[in-house]
């Protein structure tokens, strides 16, 4: 039969360790979870707790601590039942609470405390019902029973004792399910999250391919059957071949496209400083030549001195999508483009800032967002989106950012801001 | 006696195919009335028409306002126009027959059947 040391120590040690390995699940997830300090702290008191076979101040000590963790215990479950079920329409339970305060002593207090607390935590499983949520509420059963245990034992009640201390390792077996519970449940959640957007991937790529390719072959089943019912002396006839022509150039555009946009999924760590001037030049003169018809008017406004980004070879594929944009929505019979090149420092970081204002059809406010997202429920794919959905897609590869304002504040009819910001190397 | 002409209403975003179905409707039955890139456009434009066409072609996604959301206010402002959806997306085609759309041409089509579904529309 152990003796009381030997039960005191091994708790104190199992529960520094599950204390440690409880902080090491809740940092390893980045999140600081509530629930840290009331662990460590417990771990703490049943170390000083050990301690009292050197003095009995240790034993008041640790009480203490005890009773510490069991307020912050209550506090965090206060706080989230609030939050989560009262929702600042009774306060009932908090009420009474502090009401029996006045009529009962510490440790009876403790005891009215934690079984209110341990019903609020079942009420909070019952409506978020997880694993953590319930092992939160069998910890917080196994205080109170260790505490109820602990009084009988105080009144020389048989077994009392023993079944004080087998309560008191679930407790802290439980402290342990509980973190790395939270810990599996996060990473199931960040599982989910990644699988949801592959689904919402695959749907866009399937729906670009219905929409586009169907309007695709539309194109080519009309101009065979105009081939088929008019004369080679129809003086229409010549148009014929180029919109053929022009249906297939969509088509390999479309695949080139799909190319694109995965492979921007896929190219998330290769970034290598480019230099940005390099992949403009070579978008400007693909519009130029894309559109040698229209009466274009492009003005870069460089600083002066070469400047490198962190991004890949996809990067000429983010300008030439804004430019090709900015020209095919764009009704002025001289389509103006103007190209701002700045640097910016930000949070540590020194951002390159790409601008390129047109004088286009514009961009109502409510659709500035919604053109750079990439969700079929939400936003069915219609024109220009294909284009800055590769845009989106890449610019997000390069933990950059985009985003649309007015070329003129507040008079989106008179063009758009396409806004770059990306990571300047060093 | 001179054969009657059908109106027909375009509404397509894609360009090429504006062009493809003027020449496809080219000849003495029918005559293309109107062009509209978007479905704010067409709505505008039905609006402005001092004759109206007897027959919308009509596509569903187009930037601005679907082919949907125009044919019901087309609808709305001219009850006996005649709608006949062309479009890639045929899971939108109850929606579109429900919306009032007389009949739902599923991209790619020939011209027989462009053609039979305006004649169809006009009995």
């Amino acid at each position: 039969m152990l003796d009381e040391t030997v039960l005191d120590l091994i708790i104190a040690v199992y529960a520094i360790a599950v204390g440690i390995l409880f902080c090491f699940v809740c940092l390893k997830q980045r999140r600081i979870d509530p629930w840290i300090a009331p662990t460590l702290l417990y771990g703490v008191a049943s170390l000083i707790f050990y301690f009292k076979i050197i003095d009995e101040f240790y034993r008041l000590l640790a009480d203490v601590l005890y009773i510490i963790v069991a307020f912050v215990f209550i506090i965090i479950t206060f706080h989230e039942y609030y939050h989560l079920i009262l929702q600042k329409q009774s306060l009932i339970p908090l009420t009474l609470a502090m009401a029996l305060n006045a009529i009962f002593p510490l440790q009876m207090i403790m005891v009215i405390l934690i079984a209110i607390t341990a019903a609020m935590l079942f009420h909070i499983y019952l409506r978020k019902r997880t694993p953590t949520r319930m092992f939160m509420f069998l910890t917080l059963l196994t205080v109170l029973i260790s505490l109820v245990t602990a009084i009988l034992s105080g009144f020389g009640i048989f077994g009392a004792w023993e079944l004080s201390y087998a309560v008191t390792f679930v407790t802290i077996s439980f402290f342990f399910a509980t973190g790395l519970s939270s810990f599996l449940e996060l990473r199931l959640v960040a599982s989910e999250t990644k699988y949801h957007d592959a689904y919402n991937r695959a749907e866009f790529y399937k729906d670009l391919f219905l929409h586009d390719m169907n309007n695709i072959l539309q194109g080519i089943m009309s101009a065979k059957d105009l081939l088929t019912i008019r004369a080679k002396t129809d003086s229409r006839f010549d148009e014929i071949p180029g919109l053929i022509e022009a249906q297939i150039f969509r088509a390999a555009k479309l695949i080139s496209n799909i190319q694109k946009l995965s492979e921007a999924e896929e190219l998330k760590t290769a970034l290598t400083p480019l230099d940005l001037s390099v992949a403009l030049t070579k978008a400007l003169s693909f519009v130029k030549q894309t559109y040698n018809k229209k009466n274009l008017q492009i003005q870069v406004n460089p600083i002066d001195k070469p400047l490198f980004i962190y991004a890949n070879p996809l990067l000429s594929d983010v300008f030439e999508n804004i430019l090709l944009n900015a020209v095919k929505h764009n009704n002025s019979p001289v389509i103006e483009i103007e190209v701002i090149i700045s640097e910016e420092q930000l949070e540590k970081q020194r951002w390159v800032k790409v601008q390129f204002l047109d004088n286009g059809v514009g961009i109502p406010d409510a659709r500035k967002n919604v053109l750079l997202e990439r969700n079929k429920e939400k936003f069915p794919i219609q024109g220009m989106r294909v284009g800055l959905s590769i845009v989106k897609a890449i610019i997000d590869s390069y933990a950059a950012k985009i985003w649309i304002e007015d070329r003129v504040p507040g008079e989106f009819s008179k063009g758009s801001n396409f806004i770059l910001l990306l990571q300047e190397a060093s | 006696m001179t054969p009657q002409v059908a109106t027909i209403f375009i509404v397509e975003d894609d360009p090429c195919l504006q062009t493809l179905y003027g020449l496809m409707l080219e000849g003495p039955e029918f005559k293309i009335v109107g062009l509209a890139n978007d479905g704010e456009e067409a709505v505008e434009m039905f609006k402005r028409f001092t004759e109206k066409p007897q027959i919308i072609i009509m596509d569903h996604r187009m930037p601005k306002k679907n082919g949907l959301d125009a044919t019901r206010e087309i609808l709305a402002f001219s009850k006996n126009t005649k709608i006949i959806f062309a479009s890639a997306d045929a899971s939108i085609k109850d929606t579109a027959c429900s919306s009032g759309a007389i009949d739902f041409l599923k991209k790619p089509f020939n011209r027989a059947i462009l053609t039979k579904a305006i004649e169809d529309a006009l009995r």
